[in-house]
C-alpha cells in the first residue's frame, strides 16, 4: 500500500495553489466585512431577499446550491453510474421547470405569506403539527448534513495529496469545522450579496476549466468509449436494472425532483422570500438550469475520474482492487484524479472556490437548523417569550453542539451507501411526511391535524433504509424501496388519519388550481 | 425473408446504446452551452445591480 500511497502524493497543488487559497479566502473576508458596514440594505437581503434584482438573486441561488458536498455526492454517482447518472440530473431540470410553470406547492405556499414551513404547519393544522414537524425536521435535517464535514475535508485531502489512512482527516475535519463555526457564528457575514456573487462568478468559471481540462487530458471519443467498455449498456441506461433502475428512476422524481426544489427547507425559503407570488414561478423556470447543472457537471467529472482510473493501471488499483480486503473509498475519486489532471495555478483557484463553496452551505444549514429548533420548538413550548436576545444567544449555542456532532457523526458513521443515496434517505425522515402534509394541506380541504400527525410519524419509518439501523434490525430491503414505501405509507395515513379523524372546523386552503 | 432473430437483438441492443450515447452527448453539449450564456448573462447583469447597491441604490426587479 505505501506504493500506492506515494502515487496519491504526487499532487500537482503547488505552494502558489497554497497562496491563491489563502488570498482567496482572505479577500472573501475584507469584502464581507466591507459590504456588512457598507450596504444598508443586507438585513433585507438575509431576511427576504425582497429587493434584490434577478442578476443578484440567481447568483445568489446559483452560488448555493453548488456546494462542495454536491460536488463530490455527484462526482461519486457518475465515478459509479457512468453516464446513466445523468437521467438525475435529466429530472431535477424537468421537476424544477414543471413546479416554475405550474407553481406547484410553492404559489399557494407562498400566497400564505408564512417564511417557513413549520410555520404553515401551525396556519394549516395548528401548533401541535407545527412543533412535531420542527422536530422531524431537525432529526432528518441534522443527520441529512452529518457527512457533510466528512465528505469536504475528504476533498481537501485528496486535492493536498495526504494519504487517507493518516491522522490527517480528522486533523482537516476539525480544522473546517472551527471555521465553518467562527464563520457562522460571527453572524453568516459572508453569505452577503458581493461573497455569493464572486462565489457565483468564480465556481462557474471552475466549472467550465475543470471540464475543459479534463477533455482536453483524457480525450472526448476516450471517455465514451471507456464508459462503454467497462460499464457497457448499464453506463448509460439508466432503467436497466444495477446501479440504477425503474425503481430508482421514481425515486428520483421525488427526491432530486420534487423535493430538491419544492420541499426541502433551505430551497424552499427562497420560494417565501420572494417579493410577488408571480416571481417565485419566474425564479423556479430559471433555476431549472441551475438545478441541471449543478448535478450533469459533477456527474460528468466523476465519469472523467472512472476513465482516468482505468486507463491508469497502477492507480486504478486504488479504487478497482481490494488491497487487505479493501478498497480505497471511491469518494476521493475526484480529489485525487483532480489533483493531477488541474495544472498548476487553476487548482488552487478550484480549491479555494470548493473551500468558499463548503463555508457557505454549512453557514446555511447550520443556521436553518438552529433556527428552526429555537423559532418552532423552544419558543413555542416556553410559556415566557424570548427575547431576541435569548433567541440569538440559544441560536449560537445550537451551532455549536450541531457542529460537534457532525464531526462525530463522520467520525463513526460506517454507511456502506452512497453519499447521495444516504442524503435521500435520511431527507426522507423529514421530506415523506411532509410531501403529503404540504400536498394535503395546500389541496385538500379534509386534511385533519391527527392525519398531518400520523403522516409526519410515518415518515420515521425511512430511517429503516439506513445501512448501519438496518444492520441492527437485521432486514435488507433497498434504501430506495423504504423511500417509496415511506411515501406511500405517509400518504395513507394523512388520508386515513384525515377521514377518521376529521377537524371539528377545517381550516383547509381551497384547491388553488 | 430469413433474417436472424440473435442478429436482430444484437442490433437492437446497439441501436439503444447508441439512442443514449447520443442523448447524453446531446444534453451534456447543449446544457454547458446554455451554461455559458447564463454565466456571461448573470455576471453581467450581477456586476451592474451590484454597482447600483454599492451606491445605495436599490435594485429592484
Amino acid at each position: 500500500m505505501n506504493s500506492l500511497n506515494d502515487l496519491i502524493l504526487e499532487t500537482n497543488f503547488t505552494t502558489y495553489d497554497f497562496f491563491i487559497v489563502i488570498f482567496y479566502l482572505a479577500v472573501t473576508l475584507v469584502v464581507g466585512i466591507y459590504a456588512k458596514n457598507k450596504i444598508k440594505i443586507i438585513d433585507d437581503f438575509i431576511v427576504a431577499g425582497r429587493k434584490i434584482g434577478t442578476g443578484l438573486g440567481i447568483a445568489s441561488m446559483a452560488g448555493t446550491e453548488m456546494g462542495l458536498i454536491t460536488i463530490m455526492y455527484s462526482a461519486q454517482k457518475g465515478f459509479v453510474g457512468g453516464f446513466a447518472a445523468f437521467h438525475i440530473a435529466l429530472i431535477a431540470f424537468f421537476v424544477t421547470l414543471f413546479v416554475g410553470i405550474s407553481g406547484f406547492i410553492i404559489y399557494p405556499l407562498r400566497k400564505t405569506n408564512v417564511m417557513t414551513i413549520p410555520e404553515y404547519y401551525e396556519i394549516r393544522y395548528g401548533k401541535n403539527v407545527r412543533i412535531l414537524g420542527a422536530i422531524i425536521l431537525s432529526i432528518g435535517g441534522i443527520l441529512n448534513m452529518g457527512l457533510f464535514l466528512k465528505v469536504g475535508s475528504m476533498f481537501i485531502l485528496g486535492i493536498l495529496g495526504f494519504s487517507p489512512s493518516g491522522l490527517m482527516l480528522p486533523i482537516i475535519m476539525t480544522t473546517l469545522l472551527v471555521l465553518a463555526l467562527i464563520y457562522t457564528i460571527l453572524g453568516g457575514m459572508f453569505s452577503v450579496i458581493i461573497t455569493d456573487y464572486i462565489q457565483f462568478v468564480l465556481m462557474s468559471f471552475v466549472i467550465l476549466f475543470t471540464t475543459y481540462f479534463s477533455i482536453q487530458y483524457l480525450g472526448w471519443q476516450n471517455i465514451w468509449d471507456t464508459v462503454y467498455i467497462e460499464m457497457g449498456e448499464g453506463g448509460f441506461n439508466p432503467f436497466l436494472d444495477g446501479e440504477f433502475g425503474i425503481e430508482y428512476f421514481f425515486w428520483m422524481i421525488i427526491t432530486a425532483g420534487l423535493v430538491s426544489c419544492a420541499i426541502w427547507p433551505t430551497a424552499i425559503a427562497r420560494a417565501l422570500a420572494m417579493e410577488k407570488a408571480e416571481d417565485v414561478k419566474t425564479q423556479y423556470k430559471w433555476s431549472s438550469i441551475t438545478f441541471l447543472i449543478r448535478f450533469l457537471i459533477p456527474y460528468f467529472w466523476g465519469i472523467c475520474a472512472f476513465v482516468y482510473f482505468n486507463n491508469n493501471i497502477e492507480l486504478g488499483n486504488l479504487f478497482f482492487k481490494e488491497v487487505n480486503g479493501e478498497k480505497l473509498n471511491n469518494l476521493y475519486a475526484l480529489p485525487i484524479y483532480l489533483s493531477k489532471v488541474i495544472p498548476v495555478g487553476f487548482i488552487g483557484l478550484l480549491t479555494a472556490g470548493m473551500i468558499a463553496a463548503f463555508m457557505s452551505t454549512h453557514d446555511s444549514y447550520l443556521l436553518c437548523w438552529s433556527s428552526v429548533i429555537t423559532q418552532d420548538i423552544i419558543s413555542p413550548l416556553r410559556k415566557k417569550e424570548l427575547s431576541d436576545f435569548d433567541r440569538i444567544k440559544i441560536v449560537r449555542i445550537i451551532i455549536i453542539i450541531i457542529g460537534l456532532y457532525v464531526l462525530y457523526w463522520g467520525l463513526i458513521y460506517n454507511g456502506s451507501e452512497d453519499v447521495w443515496d444516504y442524503m435521500a434517505i435520511t431527507g426522507a425522515i423529514y421530506f415523506s411526511g411532509a410531501i403529503s402534509v404540504l400536498i394535503g394541506g395546500l389541496y385538500w380541504s379534509k386534511a385533519s391535524q391527527k392525519g398531518a400527525i400520523l403522516s409526519l410519524l410515518g415518515g420515521m419509518f425511512a430511517i429503516f433504509g439506513l445501512g448501519p439501523v438496518q444492520d441492527a434490525f437485521n432486514i435488507s430491503i433497498s434504501g430506495t424501496r423504504i423511500g417509496l414505501l415511506t411515501i406511500i405509507l405517509s400518504m395513507v395515513l394523512l388520508v386515513l388519519g384525515s377521514l377518521l379523524f376529521p377537524d371539528g372546523n377545517s381550516k383547509g386552503t381551497k384547491n388553488e388550481f | 425473408m430469413n433474417f436472424n432473430i440473435i442478429e436482430l437483438e444484437i442490433l437492437l441492443r446497439k441501436m439503444t446504446v447508441l439512442f443514449w450515447i447520443s442523448l447524453w452527448k446531446f444534453v451534456f453539449i447543449v446544457s454547458i452551452f446554455i451554461f455559458v450564456l447564463l454565466f456571461i448573462y448573470i455576471s453581467v447583469k450581477g456586476f451592474l445591480e451590484l454597482k447600483s447597491l454599492l451606491k445605495n441604490e436599490i435594485a429592484v426587479k
